[in-house]
């Protein structure tokens, strides 16, 4: 069954914002998630938990919608945590080497637990 | 190549593309695979068209569900990267998949007529300062590389260019 594309970003918590994604992520389509990204980081959010449970397919373009943000090293750097990832999708994370980069948890609240985390040890330093 | 024993020809409509059908064809190859080709215009839509056929290509043969997904992804983005680059968008243009599926390998040629661009003459891309330096694109050459075992380039006898890709399958 195909599951037509659709994206939806809702706070998940204070500062804390999650994006479910569904269906196929494309070179036709990536431009939406990114826009969903913008508006989530307009909001001045910068921890976002991206839910992949009802992704079917994601290219190299899909994927590069959240490297595109991805800095560590900045001054406000923005944290994203992978989660529900189909595991054929988390089999390319981890063939490209991905899966040693980005972060990923098994369900939204382990997510937003991670994040926290990080706030938390980002502060500290 | 194996004899063939049965050919079949299959439309399928395009959503979002009023009155255009995707032919593709198919030929059983005994015992269990499949040799099937496709031919979609240069427009991005025709991505999800591609990856259709390659549903149905690798729901008939003798192929796990993670290495469909693995093949599908490296066939999408040849194709992807030709649309974008190879020709540009809005050029007229085609582009034509053969792949051919058994028991033990997948393999692939991707044709189009766009401007040459030898993916295997790049450098390797070392993934964690691409990603670090917050750089997005550039990374569909990297996943084919990455997740097909054979990538070779060539403009063959028709003035085509000609990707091929090849993929040991894993035992079902």
């Amino acid at each position: 069954m195909t599951i037509p594309f659709k994206v939806v970003a809702t706070e998940f918590e204070p500062w804390i914002w999650e994006l479910k994604l569904e269906g196929s992520i494309d070179m036709s389509n990536y431009s939406k998630v990114d826009e969903a990204l913008k508006g989530v980081f307009e909001r001045g959010a910068s921890l976002v938990i991206v839910n992949l449970q009802r992704v079917q397919y994601i290219s190299s373009t899909g994927f590069g919608c959240f490297l595109g943000y991805y800095n560590p090293a900045a001054k406000e750097p923005k944290w994203f945590v992978f989660t529900q990832v189909p595991p054929a999708v988390k089999r390319v994370f981890d063939s490209l080497g991905l899966g040693g980069i980005l972060e990923f948890a098994p369900s939204s609240e382990a997510a937003a637990a991670l994040l926290r985390q990080k706030v938390r040890k980002s502060l500290a330093r | 190549m194996n004899n063939t024993c049965s050919t079949t020809t299959r439309r399928f409509l395009m959503k979002g593309v009023a009155g255009r059908a995707i032919e593709m064809v198919t030929q059983k190859l005994p015992p269990s695979g499949l040799r099937a080709t496709i031919l979609v215009g240069n427009e991005s839509r025709y991505l999800g068209a591609v990856r259709r056929f390659m549903h149905l290509v690798t729901a008939e043969c003798p192929i796990n569900p993670e290495e469909a997904y693995v093949v599908t992804l490296a066939i999408d983005e040849a194709v992807a990267n030709i649309m974008e680059h190879g020709y540009g968008a809005g050029k007229p243009g085609f582009v034509r998949v053969e792949v051919e599926i058994d028991d033990r390998e997948f393999k692939a040629v991707i044709a189009d007529r766009g401007t040459y661009f030898d993916l295997t003459a790049l450098p390797p891309l070392d993934l964690r300062s691409h990603v670090q330096d917050g750089r997005s694109r550039g990374l569909g050459v990297f996943m084919i590389r990455k997740l097909m075992e054979q990538v070779e380039y060539r403009v063959n006898e028709d003035g085509e260019n000609e990707l091929s890709l090849k993929k040991l399958l894993e035992r079902v």
